[in-house]
């Protein structure tokens, strides 16, 4: 089976799990979460051999590297690790009221790869700057960040949405009422963003070393690299207001949501409106 | 006096505050956005252009083209290095005496206040319920005993240097800033340019300002470029040899991600390019009718034999006019103005080629490639990979360890030992409290007899 093929199928299946997911949280029907569960575990399955059914085709044609070194390839891998984010989380806290968010996320990322015209999804030969080890611990150390993110940032919106400050353990009536308490959000909005942080640090670390042993420097300001410091520094910012000042709920949810904003532009902003070093991504 | 020392206390209090690195933390994100939205060491004339003379002026004025070197973002940088150190420093203590805290005496009062306490009756008395536990707890934290009337008291705990994981986190981020500063004082960065099969024992720093000797010399014994069957570029690549006092010492091949270093200097393959070598020259005096052959080195100026003419070869083009490649020439004849002319390489019968009264025809081209590399020394880069290590791994011990603490008190009691304890985490209260409630059950299973109040 293509890795293409394999893809597309795991699209579907990702919609699949979005839809049982929402309809068992909208419904109270718990059947429904627990089989989105495990369709999201068997997409999640399916999507990781995808990935390394592509790298096996890209050795095959002559040129073998790992499915981590353009746009289609980034996006595919940023919507395994959103969902594989959300499933380790969902099977440590037990909740699966959340499912709809991620797996919808994931289905939208990957119908974009997958169906854009402006996605080239060929596999395509490394050029020189790329070809480095480095290459696979910076994508996936930085793109594991980027679903660390991803996740609290959703955490966050829901947390705004379930209500005014004043009254946050009294939802009332309706959609509000199917969103967890506000300590679990506050709790897991913050176990993600600790975990998307060292995974940044991570990845900022290793591009540093990397673009060193390239180009010769460390850190060149090049707008990436800008831009990955100001969402590093967004996130410093939050880890400190909540460890030291206190902070929590509706300021780390807010916090949370603009850093999700500044990783949006790290990997979309400065490729599509930029430009810089980093232009192979496009 | 007085009056001083609080400006003094003030100024200290604001400096080691929380609050001034979180508007540090905000300000250096926000600042940093100017400097990608404007292009970075454009020209003067560029600003001009794109922003106007308004916008410009307040561009220069704020130095917001070479943003990241102005004089106000390393006053940022500065205030964050000093925020963090005094912070630190302020902190320090405090953590030091939370560390030492759990050697103060416990009574059952405040045992049963603590988040998570217990009670456990053991039908052992109370020495041998004492070898029990200090088992039992020595296999899993490191624990403090001490004799009490009638009874034990411990500590027991686990994670002590969770708490100073974000004192080596915030060391690693000074070695990162003053790695580079080592770098910024004592090392350079240069480019240089060497044609196949030249050498070349110096470097240009600065935009090609400054030149800098290397103290040994390259040679570039040979450059290749491969292509993909799609155009794309697959390999660049510079055999060179470095040579020191005339003797051949290394040679090596760089690439692009596989740099060279020799003497702390380290050379990276940035750039490529072609251009005309063995120039041979025809050129022929039309008044007297007299001509020469000449090898002519690219760019570089040559004389005429046999008379005070001098020439150059100053340019090359692939296509001029769609007559092919040509070589402009430039010409300087005793008691004339320089002139000079496009001379065409394929086509010799050409009537424009001549320079005034010389005719010149190109008899030998070759073209060769030259490399570009990029040259680099910076000894602060292994203090910045230290930096950075350190504060990985102590990221890891601040953010996921946790200093969980058990507290324990052993009392004789009628039929056995009674056993109280409670215990407190600094972080990660939740898989605190399963740890917590298994210890307790443990503690109850060292007989069968238990009575436990969770």
């Amino acid at each position: 089976m293509s890795s293409s093929l394999l893809l597309s199928l795991v699209t579907f299946v990702y919609l699949v799990a979005a839809l049982a997911y929402g309809t068992g949280w909208l419904f109270r029907r718990s059947v429904l979460s627990r089989g989105a569960a495990w369709v999201s575990w068997l997409g999640v399955g399916l999507h990781g051999a995808g990935m390394l059914v592509r790298w096996v085709e890209s050795y095959r044609m002559g040129f073998g590297h790992a499915p981590l070194s353009n746009f289609y390839e980034s996006l595919v891998f940023g919507a395994w690790a959103v969902v594989l984010i959300y499933l380790c989380m969902e099977a440590r806290y037990g909740s699966r009221e959340l499912g709809v968010f991620p797996l919808s996320l994931a289905f939208l990322t990957m119908a974009y790869a997958s169906f854009s015209p402006n996605v080239e999804s060929k596999i395509q030969p490394l050029i020189p700057a790329l070809k480095s080890n480095w290459l696979i611990a910076h994508v996936i150390t930085c793109f594991l960040g980027y679903a660390g993110f991803a996740v609290a940032c959703g955490l966050g919106i829901l947390y705004l949405l379930r209500g005014p400050s004043k009254h946050p353990d009294n939802p009332g009536s309706g959609i509000r009422a199917r969103i967890p308490s506000t300590q679990i959000l506050d709790e897991l909005m913050y176990q993600n963003v600790v975990f998307g942080f060292l995974l940044l640090t991570v990845g900022i670390i290793t591009g540093s070393v990397w673009a060193n042993s390239a180009w010769g420097s460390y850190w060149s300001w090049d707008p990436k690299e800008t831009w990955s410091l100001i969402t590093w520094l967004v996130y410093a910012l939050l880890l400190h207001a909540r460890l030291v000042r206190g902070w929590h709920g509706r300021k780390i949810a807010w916090v949370s949501i603009i850093g999700f904003g500044c990783v949006i532009f790290t990997y979309l902003g400065v490729n599509f409106l930029l430009s810089g070093l980093h232009s192979y991504a496009r | 006096m007085d009056q001083k020392s609080t400006i003094f206390d003030r100024i200290y209090q604001s400096l080691a505050s929380v609050k001034l690195s979180l508007f540090l933390f905000g300000a250096l994100a926000a600042t940093s956005i100017v400097g990608t939205l404007i292009p970075q060491e454009s020209t003067v004339e560029q600003r001009l252009r794109e922003y106007g003379p308004k916008l410009s002026a307040i561009i220069e004025l704020l130095d917001f083209a070479d943003m990241y070197h102005s004089w106000w973002f390393k006053v940022l940088l500065g205030l964050l290095t000093v925020n963090l150190i005094v912070c630190s420093f302020r902190r320090l203590p405090q953590t030091l005496t939370l560390l030492r805290a759990g050697n103060q005496t416990m009574d059952p009062a405040r045992l049963e206040k603590m988040r998570h306490h217990a009670r456990v009756q053991l039908p052992v008395p109370l020495a041998a319920s004492q070898k029990l536990l200090a088992a039992l707890l020595g296999r899993r934290y490191s624990c403090q005993w001490q004799e009490r009337e009638n009874g034990w008291q411990a500590v027991a705990e686990k994670g002590r240097i969770s708490r100073l994981g974000v004192y080596f986190v915030h060391l690693g981020v000074l070695f990162i800033l003053g790695g580079a500063l080592v770098g910024s004082i004592f090392g350079f960065r240069g480019f240089v340019t060497i044609p196949e099969h030249g050498t070349v024992d110096r470097i240009f720093i600065g935009g090609k300002h400054r030149a800098l000797p290397l103290g040994f010399a390259i040679r570039c014994d040979k450059f290749t470029v491969d292509f993909y069957e799609t155009g794309a570029p697959k390999e660049f690549r510079s055999d060179v040899s470095i040579i020191e006092q005339g003797d051949l010492v290394e040679q090596a091949a760089i690439l692009v991600n596989d740099p060279l270093t020799f003497k702390g200097i380290t050379f990276y393959q940035a750039t490529y390019g072609s251009e005309p070598s063995d120039i041979m020259l025809q050129v022929k005096d039309l008044k007297t009718g007299e001509g020469r052959r000449l090898e002519v080195p690219f760019r570089e100026t040559v004389m005429i034999p046999g008379t005070k003419d001098r020439l150059v070869v100053m340019d090359y083009a692939e296509n001029v006019g769609n007559h092919g490649p040509a070589l402009f020439i430039a010409a300087a004849r005793e008691h004339q103005q320089p002139a000079s002319a496009w001379i065409l390489v394929k086509q010799p019968e050409f009537h424009g080629n001549r320079i005034g009264d010389l005719v010149v025809t190109v008899e030998g081209l070759q073209n060769s490639f030259y490399t570009g590399l990029q040259v680099k020394k910076d000894p602060g880069i292994w203090v910045i990979y230290a930096g950075f290590s350190l504060m990985l791994l102590s990221m890891l011990v601040a953010l996921y360890g946790s200093h969980r603490r058990v507290w324990l008190l052993l009392d004789q009691a009628s039929g056995g030992t009674k056993i109280s304890l409670g215990g407190h985490s600094s972080k990660h209260e939740a898989r605190f409290g399963r740890e917590f409630t298994k210890l307790t059950q443990d503690i109850g299973d060292l007989s069968a007899n238990r009575e436990t109040h969770v």
